[in-house]
């Protein structure tokens, strides 16, 4: 240390120049450094620490940590809870500081804080500046003009409104139930921003697709009770007519009772999930299967979030490892079954987007 | 700019870092270390008094910084405040209020925000299982009763910062020929608002930073021939707002709430070639918790019964022996009532042989669930011609704590206690020329603690363990010159501690934490004081370096808190008349205005300004 508190002193008028000049590089730096790889936000430590966000790039398979420091300066906040690319631009979702950062997806370069947001969860872009953000601190989806920051429109929701799913002029928002219990998926007309409607579903959905045929299928991740496990409620899996909401299909997870981040391919023929979001194992499973499939694509993945890129089918599982040190994420050929990579990431790393 | 700025700091810092006080306006801190009082403690060299601020601190996490191998992880002023040394976890040591475990039976940890800086306290830098028994691993603060004169004396001392904080206390203590009496009664309050630099550079106000601390203490004494009973009380309610971190949203964020009350009684009788002392102790809490995620209640009873008897076989030998007993109850949201049991019994042999030398070696054996291996502890001692060596070597225990039992989800009742052994090295040397004194010491340790309770990931909630085997080895070094010149009197002080405490292995695969630095264990820290007294003024200065700290267990350098120097001073004024005396002083906390965080993301203040003043009277009878 006192080698290094040395060094320092004699070397920090050169150290400070240095900085300068790194500015000008960055200045005149080169384009589209981010346009081929994966964004992935890891929520941070518990209490008091900063999520942050990594990228891989599939050109060089590397991996940048810490990518939002070090292009825009400052740490991203507490709880970085997702990550969604729309029309160019990054939206990062900080869950515990209320915010949503938005950068220009491919360059990093920091374009706006949406701000007076209490519990952001999740963002689907709508159209061009215009977001959605869904809130569970006020059981609510925002409707942000993210070129200012205003709001547009607030929308109500069930309890813990999660993920969305955009589907023409519908926004599908999965209730979650939040800290406690919900079953059911709100309509919201986005040309309207009006909530036209409710599915009713299994306990606490919290993903959804659109499958091959259209119908839409919407993964419940059931009630978990750490206190009294005798309260639990089962996971399960709806399909639904997604114009309607009929149910067309249930499937039980039984003991499995944590299912979480469905995802599909760009043919939607075939969907991923993980039977459990705290140290699951992915599963594979056809839109005309008649029951869930009984065997994981890889066991051991002490799974917390999956991502499916569509350019490649690349599936990718993150592990928490201890949620108190570095992340890791499994990169995995669906196709083949092959693991490709193991990528060393942030710490509790929780959602992909792939741009 | 910035860096260039701590640079500065650091600099002079190192050159002329300070601290002082008039010694007439100290309150004076005497040990009272006869042998009745501490027999246990023998003369350790480790045992050290820490020099209070009455004038400067208000609560016992702000006094004790400035010991170089202590680290306050602190969520800010007033609140949740632990302390680690030689990087041993806040559960592993252990605090005293004359000898009532003041760690929390459900948590582990002492929490020494709510510990107003009333009393004297002793340092214990060392292991001490066969002496203290569970939880003595990393060594012990003991708060004890300061001396006073014959008399009355009643003071009332009043403190106000400009970060939003008030502080009164009010001390009335008699002292005669066999009764002695003190009462404290402290209020501290304040809406802690001061300003920080939020992670978007906005200057912000603290937001629901607020607490206010109401705290009364009673101790008596009544000494007779050959004997001496001691009682005392203590009951303290707090009330604090806990803000979130600068990286959250700015709102406000949970509520707590801490009730405490402590008892005891102890007799110390003497014969002609025995002591016997026997305690009884008791301790209840009652802590809540509320935010909008979670609320949580903690209520815990703990009763303590500790006898100890020590027989001189002649005037180089002599035995101590002891038995103790803990009874521990818990209940709250998180748990189902629960009680535990705990007895356990010890023995130490101390020989004299010569007035050069002492040697000592014993064992103890403690019960909670399951019994622990003999728990072995040997010390020699040897001082000449102003030299003093000590070298021991000490074996030590943790039982787990009711959380890390009951918790649910996730507690664990097949725990094993944690296990660790220390050996130590200890030096000093004190010299004299004319009336300057100076001291030297040095000191070096090894331990390894096996069986570390970790709470680890299961699923979906995390659950204690006995994970590892993690190993801290350090040394410090350090220095007290007292320099009269003229008519100014100047003591200096500074010292200085390397900690590297690692974990060795781990039963989970692929532990990140192999090889890496214990989070919230500085390797390096360093302390430094300057006192100047001149008649009735007083001046002094007092500076603190933090070497890096992580935050994670993997030592990512992003999430460690950088190295930064404190720096507090200030000058005081003593005025007297009769038996009325006054003290007036102002100071600086933060004097450079360092970003100074002991939790990363929770801010203390920057600089800030400092008023107390003191108003004693002294009936000064004989």
């Amino acid at each position: 240390m006192r080698i290094k508190l040395w060094l320092l002193i004699g070397l920090s008028p050169m150290l400070l120049s240095c900085s300068n000049d790194d500015d000008d590089d960055d200045d005149s730096g080169s384009d589209d450094k981010y346009n081929n790889g994966v964004f992935i936000s890891n929520e941070g430590p518990f209490q008091g620490g900063n999520g942050t966000l990594s990228w891989y790039d599939l050109s060089d398979k590397s991996v940048t940590n810490d990518l939002f420091l070090s292009e825009v300066g400052r740490p991203l906040g507490n709880v970085v809870h997702s990550v969604h690319v729309f029309d160019e631009y990054l939206y990062i979702v900080v869950n515990n500081s209320g915010v949503v950062e938005v950068v220009e997806a491919d360059e990093m370069e920091h374009e706006m804080t949406i701000t007076g947001l209490t519990n952001p969860r999740y963002a689907q872009g709508i159209s061009e500046d215009i977001v959605a953000i869904t809130d569970w601190g006020t059981n609510t989806v925002e409707i942000i003009n993210a070129s200012n920051s205003s709001g547009v429109a607030s929308i109500s929701t069930g309890n813990g409104p999660e993920r969305m799913l955009l589907n023409g002029n519908t926004l599908y928002v999965a209730n979650s139930g939040g800290f406690g219990l919900d079953s059911t998926v709100v309509l919201i007309d986005i040309t309207s921003n009006a909530a036209v409607d409710t599915f009713y579903v299994g306990y606490n959905p919290n993903s959804m697709i659109i499958d091959a045929n259209g119908a839409l299928w919407v993964l419940c991740g059931g009630y978990t009770d750490w206190g009294d496990p005798s309260n639990n409620l089962p996971g399960s899996l709806y399909r639904l007519n997604a114009t309607t909401g009929a149910v067309q299909d249930t499937f039980q997870f039984g003991d499995a009772p944590r299912p979480t981040g469905l995802c599909t391919g760009p043919v939607q023929q075939e969907m991923y999930f993980l039977d459990n979001g705290y140290g699951g194992n992915p599963y594979r499973m056809s839109y005309t299967a008649t029951e869930l499939p009984s065997t994981p694509m890889v066991t051991g993945a002490n799974g917390y979030a999956i991502g499916l890129d569509p350019r490649n089918l690349d599936l990718y599982i993150a592990d928490p490892v201890d949620y108190a040190s570095q992340g890791k994420v499994y990169r995995m050929d669906v196709v083949s079954g092959a693991m490709l990579d193991t990528l060393n990431v942030g710490i509790i790393p929780g959602n992909f987007e792939f741009n | 700019m910035k860096g260039n700025r701590k640079l500065h700091i650091i600099s002079c810092a190192l050159l002329c870092t300070t601290s002082l006080l008039a010694q007439n306006e100290l309150e004076t801190v005497t040990i009272i270390s006869s042998r009745l009082q501490h027999a246990l403690f023998n003369e350790d060299m480790r045992v050290d008094s820490l020099e209070i601020r009455p004038y400067a601190d208000v609560n016992l996490s702000e006094s004790i910084r400035s010991e170089s191998s202590i680290y306050v992880r602190s969520y800010g002023p007033g609140l949740a405040s632990t302390v680690s040394r030689h990087g041993f976890s806040p559960s592993q040591s252990m605090v005293y209020w004359y000898g009532v475990p003041l760690n929390s039976p459900a948590l582990g940890l002492t929490d020494l925000s709510t510990i107003p800086s009333s009393s004297a306290v002793l340092l214990d830098g060392g292991a001490g299982g066969t002496l203290f028994g569970s939880g003595y691993m990393g060594g012990g603060i003991h708060l004890e009763n300061p001396s006073v004169p014959m008399g009355w004396r009643i003071e009332e001392h009043f403190d106000y910062r400009t970060s939003g904080l008030y502080n009164q206390r009010f001390t009335a203590s008699h002292k005669g020929e066999k009764f002695r009496h003190r009462a404290v009664i402290s209020n501290t309050r304040g809406p802690q608002d001061y300003l920080y630099t939020d992670l978007y550079g906005v200057e912000r106000s603290r937001l629901g930073a607020d607490q206010s601390l109401l705290h009364a203490e009673y101790y008596g004494q009544y000494t007779y021939s050959g004997g001496l009973v001691s009682w005392g009380v203590w009951v303290s309610d707090m009330d604090r707002g806990i803000p979130r971190s600068i990286s959250e949203s700015y709102t406000e964020g949970a509520r707590q709430t801490d009730e405490n009350a402590r008892a005891f009684i102890k007799w110390n009788q003497r014969g002609d070639r025995w002591d016997l002392k026997v305690r009884l102790s008791g301790y209840y809490e009652d802590q809540r918790y509320t935010s909008t995620v979670i609320s949580d209640t903690n209520i815990a009873v703990a009763s303590y019964a500790q006898t100890d008897f020590t027989w001189y076989f002649s005037d180089e030998l002599k035995l101590i022996s002891s038995l103790d007993y803990a009874y521990q109850y818990v209940k709250g949201t998180s748990k189902n009532p629960s009680n535990i049991n705990r007895i356990g019994g010890a023995a130490i042999l101390v020989y004299n042989p010569h007035k050069d030398w002492t040697f000592s070696g014993g064992g103890r054996v403690d019960h909670q669930n399951t019994t622990t291996p003999f728990i072995p502890t040997v010390e020699a001692k040897w001082s000449k011609y102003g030299w003093s060596a000590q070298v021991d070597y000490r074996s030590h225990f943790r039982f787990p704590t009711l959380n890390d039992l009951f918790w649910t989800p996730g507690g664990n009742p097949n725990l094993k206690p944690e296990f660790g052994r220390t050996t130590e090295l200890l030096l000093a040397k004190r010299l004299n020329y004319n009336r300057t004194q100076l001291e030297l010491k040095a000191s070096a340790f090894t331990a390894q603690i096996d069986n570390y309770i970790q709470w680890v990931p299961t699923g979906g909630f995390f659950e204690p363990q006995n994970v590892r085997r993690v190993a801290s080895n350090g040394a410090s070094a350090g220095f007290e010159l007292s320099l009269p010149i003229q008519a100014v009197t100047m003591s200096f002080t500074s010292n200085y501690s390397f900690t590297r405490a690692t974990v060795l292995e781990s039963e989970r695969t692929g532990d990140p934490a192999i090889g890496n630095q214990l989070i919230y264990t500085p390797q390096h820290k360093a302390t430094s004081g300057l006192k100047l007294n001149f008649a009735s003024w007083s001046f002094y200065a007092d500076a603190q370096y933090y070497g890096e700290v992580h935050t994670t267990s993997d030592n990512q350098e992003v999430l460690a808190i950088d190295p930064f120097v404190n720096v507090d001073a200030g000058i005081g004024k003593r005025f007297e008349y009769k038996k009325f005396s006054a003290i007036a002083r102002v100071g600086c906390r933060n004097v450079t205005n360092s970003e100074v965080y002991f939790q990363r993301f929770y801010p203390m203040p920057g600089i800030q300004g400092t008023f107390s003043l003191t108003i004693q009277f002294q009936s000064n009878e004989n």
